[in-house]
């Protein structure tokens, strides 16, 4: 039960930080929606993921905010790939969203007695 | 690869998903970005053992639903306060020492400039007391190269109330290939001058500028959105405002013909070969005006050799009226 709870616990701060765990994937190099999904379900070890669905909600806000810009690949077999790269407008939004987390971190270490 | 068989199966799934949303370019596009994330996830089942058939159902119930966000993104989401009140509420301060060295520096780049040429210009006249002196006039012209390519990328790197900071590597290059580019121009203007041979001085001035000009132009290339969220969604409110002004002004004008052809935006956004043609004809200007230049400095004078510059500068800022303000004529048909 407990266990239950953590993990509902961690899926919840995982999709209410999903804009900027995707700039951060897109941070290295320019990817199309299931490499996004794919590089956040393998950095959370296969216990935690977001929901593609959930994924392309974020790309349609980020892209709107013009903090990705898309771009469709040249694929010939299968599906076209829609790839998404990061611009200056999104690194400054997920510097700023780091730093923000950082520091919320920090308070919650010292409030829950955590801290190392 | 995936199978033909789990092909149809996605396609099959896909339409049946998407049966009754209205066909527009956003409906369109997520189809075509679903199908290629559903093809890989399918090519993973496969993989792992599974039928086609399964591997394309499991494929699109691990998606999730995406039709609350689709409708979503159908909804036509209107700005909730006026752009002066956003502008107002989103309003950065510049920091005090970035106001100061934007400032001082353009001041002190623009007296090395004008020290730099005059001490050039007065050294046929008075013999350089010692061997330091021929440097003075080379170093100024660094000094300004360097105030001015330091202020571009100082400047880019600020946040405003509408932009991000430019990325730090990127702002750095604007600020190098711009130093380059005016050292180079630098090094044209000090080509009467010594320590170093009239030829030299061409060849480091045309090397810089072209060096100047490729470093631009390829960090410009690769320039991506800068805006603030809060000003993108006001200048798109903007423009479909002023689009549905021109479009009811030119209707009344002209008729439904005249509104179609008419857009907000200069006319090099709204001819892109208009604009084209300027950027050609620019270069042909000045590759004129250079050879010219070149050719009167030689035979007559290098106090000429600036003349055909200073008429380059002219006819192009006259070119550029006539091309981006030109008034449209109408069509005959309308007359």
């Amino acid at each position: 039960m407990t266990e239950e709870l953590g993990d509902a616990f961690a899926s919840d701060l995982l999709r209410g930080h999903t804009d900027t765990i995707v700039l951060g994937v897109l941070q290295r190099r320019d990817r199309y929606g299931f490499e996004i999904y794919k590089a956040i379900r393998d950095a959370a070890g296969g216990d935690h993921e977001i929901k593609e669905a959930t994924l392309y909600a974020a790309y349609r806000r980020l892209e709107k905010d013009g903090l990705v810009e898309a771009y469709w690949g040249d694929e010939t077999q299968g599906g076209r790939r829609k790839y998404y790269r990061i611009t200056d407008a999104g690194r400054a939004v997920f510097r700023r969203n780091v730093g923000a987390w950082r520091a919320t971190r920090d308070i919650i270490d010292t409030l829950l007695g955590s801290r190392d | 690869m995936t199978t033909m068989t789990a092909n149809l199966a996605i396609h099959r799934l896909l339409d049946e998903a998407f049966a009754g949303v209205p066909a527009t370019p956003t409906t369109q596009d997520l189809k075509e970005e679903l199908r290629a994330s559903l093809v890989a996830r399918v090519e993973e089942l496969e993989a792992a053992g599974l039928a086609p058939d399964e591997a394309a159902r499991r494929a699109f119930a691990q998606v999730g639903d995406f039709r609350s966000f689709l409708d979503e993104a159908l909804e036509d989401l209107a700005g909730e306060d006026s752009p002066v009140d956003q502008w107002a509420r989103h309003r950065v301060r510049h920091r005090p020492a970035f106001v100061i060295r934007a400032t001082v520096l353009p001041i002190v780049g623009a007296l090395a400039l004008a020290a730099s040429i005059v001490l050039a210009a007065l050294a046929p006249q008075a013999p350089a007391p010692d061997a330091l002196s021929p440097l003075i006039p080379v170093l100024l012209m660094a000094v300004f190269a360097c105030c001015i390519g330091f202020v571009t990328a100082d400047s880019l790197q600020q946040e405003t109330s509408t932009s991000y900071p430019m990325a730090r590597g990127r702002a750095i290059g604007m600020g190098v290939g711009l130093g380059v580019l005016l050292a180079g121009a630098g090094a044209i203007a000090l080509c009467w001058a010594p320590p170093l041979p009239l030829w030299l001085w061409l060849v480091l001035g045309a090397v810089g500028i072209v060096v100047g000009i490729a470093v631009l132009a390829g960090l410009g290339a690769g320039m991506t959105n800068r805006r603030k969220p809060w000003a993108r969604e006001a200048e798109q409110a903007w423009m479909r405002g002023a689009e549905q002004a021109w479009t009811h002004g030119a209707e009344q004008a002209h008729g439904d013909g005249a509104a179609r052809r008419r857009h907000p935006g200069d006319r090099f956004e709204r001819d892109p070969n208009a604009a084209a043609r300027f950027g050609i004809y620019t270069a042909v200007l000045w590759i004129l005006a250079i050879t010219v230049g070149v050719l009167l400095g030689v035979f007559v004078g290098w106090w000429w050799a600036a003349l055909p510059a200073v008429g380059a500068v002219a006819l192009m800022l006259l070119l550029l009226t006539r091309m981006l303000f030109a008034p449209e004529r109408p069509e005959r048909s309308e007359r």
